[in-house]
């Protein structure tokens, strides 16, 4: 019978492929006898299946398919055939597949163990949690006395909710086997832990409280066990005990800012963001107890830093003056950064600038910090002050007076590397990128072996769109004969392939931003990817708890700031080749020529082809020298050209958008730019949800008021929408919009935002939009000034001039002079003269 | 106004950024994975107030010492230049000043961890000659000593040393103090 034929091979040939080559990576071996059988049996399926695995460790892809498939044809019921197709597919990460093949393999033989662990793995890595415990629990069926069977399942377990079931299984897990022995200490002390936070998680808040001391021997990890038995005392609103709890913990570590917020909590301040809500009673129960933490640990910070978070009026006026002070005379340069956290509350912001101003002028009068004070302060004092006022004044948006000072500190001290620095950031929020590149460049050079200054540096070039030299800074770190952009990618330096592909955007090359973008994507991918090792191998080393977590974190993975920070840009670089698709190089060509005259083109064509000619034999004569030598990587795409020439671009956009939206659905920017893919798309319907969705997050998000106008208007004048299309929108114009007008709707809007330049801008522009003789309006509402601070301002202002440039010159000119006075450092303001 | 805490799963992607930021050495995120699930004890950071890491520690345990040399080694360390003169590498290492210390026992985070649920003889760390800042750090502030010198350590062929910190007494056999949480016979080793 064929069939048997095909499956059974002669006694010598069985021997041989027994021998284990493939096992043991002797690849060329293995192929030589894999061949040897096959010439004799060619339908032998597990041959055919032995030679798609060695093309798959050869990395020969394509032939490993074609051949996993034959051996399927050949021998259909073959476990080995379904496990090595399963590899090929693991190995290419396509999981979905590669499950499917573990389960038929196991259809033919049942109960293979390390297929079955295979399979569990694969099942967790696509978060089939069902599939994974199901497994397991077979896996324990069959074999009771693998320790591992019994943790996985409760794993599953847990992960699916049924916390109960998990703690039995584990419990009868630790009857069988207690994990005493000395070498097990550390495995016993993490999986009971573990077993402790399930408890948790399945609202047994007592029960875990009361293990927490059985287990108090066995635990090596005396951190994990007192911080979660203070938390679970506060969960139970047990505070006293709580209370006793955290100060042991602060006891241990006072820099611990968990700690002081449990602290707090178990004190009853239980809204710690939101310390303006507080009763007369817990603001003083906050004062007596940071004025004991205080003499507890006069040396913290933390104690410090809460109660700046917290105080107001006098006492933060009181509390900031001796903090100041301190950081002060030790010359702190993070004394801002530090303090920034408590200026999101104007009234603290004044006080600050305040203080720091009076510290100005009494110290320039007197060496003292105030004129109460007996003692001289520290001679540069009077540097860090004015150091301090420089960034408190660049971050509200005057740039001027943080120029000023910063130029006074690095006049006084040129040596100060941090005001370089900071020089370069008032240069850059001002709108001089060029001059924040020459100020980083200094600060730089002052220290050459410092990576961090180097970094920076080459952040300033990118952002002044200098790329060539950016990498260059950057590839003074690199090793010796090391391409910096391919250094940086292996180590996955997404900062860097971010703020490359923005400047790219910036320029319009939209084929080299999206080049540098994808690998911050793919990085991603690499990292979801780098999960399918630790599945087994976290439970070698039983570190459970961190096992669940990073189930956790790789399940949002995609929502890291990281990401957004990348692929955003990516998206908008798309959006922006659809608007304005770029020819290749050939079409250019190619309209060039035919735009010749004849006699012409038949010269210039006889030209090009004896410039190929020359091309191809100096090519040879390349390969030639080159002979012998390693084959160099060549980029065949440096421009990115050939990622221009995608098809359909929105597609493309809409790829990376469903990442960001299945991670991040309640990002306003996300919803945005789903709206304009779809606004492009013209699917009326799905840029409706991304506003509605949008409207939910920020309904006075200036962009997204532009966004509301623009669609509804475009579907009033749209004419071919389906009756149901129509009705879906005017519903959505009712909830969005309202009863009334579009035009009515932007003055509302303006109405309400006059005091925000980067509004006012928006919602003129879409005056003029709706009704075209309202562009005199709009020229006036933009070209006023006074209220324009900052940032977003400076640049909603350079948007305005953009605007009037093909409208109204006059009042572009006059805008543009306004701007200059507004914002000095804003080259785009500056006249052609002006630059000269 | 840092907070020194354990670092933990989420801090990961934060911890190499700030390393790609400040030092040459560099690692791929599979490798602060690796650390963090095979010795979640053993890294700190310091974050901000406004959530930034400003700093780091990353930590382990050598795995091939035999049980009678455990010892932890640091991977590497590094503090953002815009955070420094707030003793955040000290406190790193050393997460609490001696004056808050209840027991007798050093304190130092990393270290603490190391001794207390790893049980490590000593923990150990590489550093280039040429690092005069950093080797005043470790030697002065935080008691390690040079063990040797390793020629042509770092891929630019600079020589590091190998520097030790004991967290015993090597020749003693006497009974750790049962609050320190130590335990007898309490190695790893499988």
């Amino acid at each position: 019978m064929p069939a048997v034929d095909k499956k059974r091979l002669a006694p010598k040939e069985q021997q041989q492929f027994r021998t284990r080559l493939y096992e043991s990576k002797m690849y060329k071996k293995a192929s030589k006898a894999v061949e040897t059988i096959l010439k004799k049996f060619p339908d032998h399926g597990e041959s055919l299946a032995m030679k798609a695995l060695i093309f798959n460790s050869t990395n020969k892809k394509t032939e490993a398919y074609e051949w996993v498939k034959k051996a399927i044809t050949a021998d259909i019921t073959s476990f080995l055939c379904w496990h090595a197709y399963g590899l090929i597919c693991r190995s290419d990460r396509n999981y979905a597949q590669a499950i499917k093949c573990y389960q038929n393999a196991l259809k033919h033989e049942r109960d293979n163990l390390s297929v079955m662990r295979d399979l569990a793995y694969l099942q967790i890595q696509t978060r089939d949690i069902e599939g994974y415990t199901e497994t397991w629990r077979q896996l324990m069926m069959i074999k009771p006395e693998q320790k591992t069977n019994w943790i996985c399942y409760a794993i599953g377990l847990h992960q699916l909710g049924r916390h109960e079931t998990a703690v039995a299984v584990l419990d009868e897990f630790l009857r069988l086997d207690s994990m005493d022995r000395g070498d097990q200490a550390y495995e016993s002390s993490e999986l009971l832990l573990y077993r402790n936070t399930i408890l948790e998680d399945g609202g047994e808040l007592n029960e875990a409280l009361a293990d927490l001391t059985k287990i108090d021997e066995k635990v090596l990890d005396k951190y994990s066990l007192k911080e979660r038995r203070a938390h679970l005392f506060n969960r139970l609103s047990r505070f006293d005990e709580a209370k006793k709890g955290w100060e042991e913990l602060l006891d241990l570590n006072p820099d611990n800012h968990k700690y002081h917020k449990g602290y707090q909590t178990a004190h009853g301040l239980l809204k710690v963001s939101d310390s303006s809500s507080w009763t007369e009673e817990q603001r003083s129960t906050f004062d007596k107890v940071y004025t004991l933490l205080k003499e507890k640990y006069p040396r913290c910070d933390a104690v410090g830093f809460f109660n700046l978070q917290h105080l107001t009026g006098d006492r933060f006026h009181q509390v900031l003056d001796e903090y100041a002070r301190k950081k002060i005379q030790r010359g702190v340069p993070s004394l801002f950064e530090d303090l920034r956290s408590v200026y999101d509350d104007p009234k603290k912001r004044e006080i600050s600038r305040e203080l720091f101003q009076g510290y100005v002028s009494n110290l320039e009068k007197s060496h003292k910090f105030s004129e109460k004070d007996e003692k001289e302060a520290d001679p540069d004092a009077i540097i860090w002050v004015k150091y301090f006022l420089a960034q408190h004044f660049d971050e509200t948006g005057d740039y001027n007076e943080a120029h000023k000072l910063c130029t006074e500190v690095v006049a006084h001290t040129p040596t100060l590397v941090e005001a370089y620095l900071t020089l370069a950031s008032i240069y850059k929020h001002g709108g001089d990128p060029v001059k924040a590149v020459e100020a980083a460049n200094t600060a730089r050079e002052m220290d050459l072996a410092d990576r961090y200054l180097n970094n920076e540096c080459a952040r300033y070039q990118l952002a002044a769109d200098q790329v060539e030299e950016a990498i260059k800074t950057v590839g003074m770190f690199s090793k010796e004969g090391e391409e910096p952009l391919g250094y940086l990618e292996d180590m996955q330096a997404m900062w860097f392939e971010t703020c490359v592909g923005k400047s790219f955007l910036r320029q319009n090359k939209l084929g080299r931003a999206i080049k540098s973008l994808l690998p911050v994507h793919k990085h991603f991918d690499d990292i979801v990817d780098d999960q399918l090792d630790f599945h087994s191998y976290c439970l070698r080393k039983m570190t459970l708890r961190s096992y669940v977590s990073m189930l956790k974190l790789e399940d949002r993975l995609q929502a890291h700031a990281f990401y957004h920070k990348g692929v955003k840009p990516l998206v908008r670089a798309y959006i922006q080749l659809h608007d304005n698709p770029t020819k290749t190089k050939e079409q250019i060509e190619q309209e060039k020529v035919a735009a010749m005259p004849d006699a012409e083109r038949k010269k210039y064509n006889q030209k090009q082809r004896a410039a190929e000619k020359k091309r191809l034999e100096e090519q040879e004569k390349l390969k030639e020298l080159n002979k012998g030598k390693p084959e160099k990587k060549v980029d065949e795409d440096p421009d990115g050209e050939k990622l221009e020439q995608v098809a359909d671009k929105l597609k493309e956009a809409e790829k990376y958008l469903t990442v960001l939206k299945k991670h991040s659905p309640k990002n306003i920017q996300v919803q945005l730019l789903t709206f304009e893919v779809a606004f492009r798309q013209k699917k009326p319907l799905l840029a409706l949800q991304a506003l509605t969705a949008a409207s939910k997050i920020d309904r006075q998000h200036p962009a997204l008021h532009s966004a509301i106008v623009r669609f509804f208007h475009a579907e009033s004048q749209a004419s071919d929408r389906h009756e149901l299309v129509k009705e879906f929108v005017s519903i959505g114009k009712n909830n969005l919009v309202g009863e009334v007008s579009l035009e009515q709707f932007t003055r509302q809007y303006l109405d309400s935002h006059r005091d925000n330049y980067a509004s006012v801008v928006a919602a003129a522009q879409n005056l003029a939009l709706l009704d075209a003789s309202k562009q005199g309006e709009a020229t006036q509402l933009m070209s006023d000034l006074s209220r324009a601070r900052g940032k977003t301002d400076r640049k909603a202002a350079l948007s305005a001039c953009e605007w009037m440039r093909s409208r109204d010159e006059t009042a572009e000119k006059k805008l543009r002079e306004e701007g200059r006075r507004v914002f000095p450092f804003e080259v785009k303001f500056q006249s052609v003269e002006d630059k000269q | 106004m840092v907070s020194i805490r354990r670092a933990s799963i989420d801090d990961l992607f934060a911890m190499q950024a700030a390393n790609l930021l400040c030092l040459p050495e560099n690692y791929q995120m599979k490798y602060y994975f690796y650390h963090i699930l095979s010795w979640p004890q053993l890294s700190y950071v310091a974050e901000a107030a406004n959530g930034k890491i400003v700093g780091y520690v990353l930590a382990k345990m050598e795995d091939d010492a035999p049980p009678e040399d455990a010892h932890g080694h640091i991977t590497s360390l590094a503090v953002l230049r815009s955070h420094r003169k707030l003793g955040l590498a000290t406190k790193l290492m050393q997460q609490s000043r001696g004056s808050f210390i209840p027991t007798s026992i050093s304190n130092r985070a990393a270290e603490k961890s190391m001794l207390e649920t790893y049980d490590a003889l000593y923990v150990s760390l590489h550093v280039r000659v040429g690092n005069r800042v950093a080797l005043k750090l470790y030697k002065d502030t935080l008691g390690f000593s040079i063990h040797e010198t390793e020629e042509k350590y770092y891929a630019d062929n600079e020589d590091a040393y190998a520097m030790r910190k004991y967290l015993k007494e090597r020749t003693t056999s006497e009974e750790p103090d049962s609050t320190k949480g130590v335990k007898k016979n309490n190695t790893r080793r499988k």
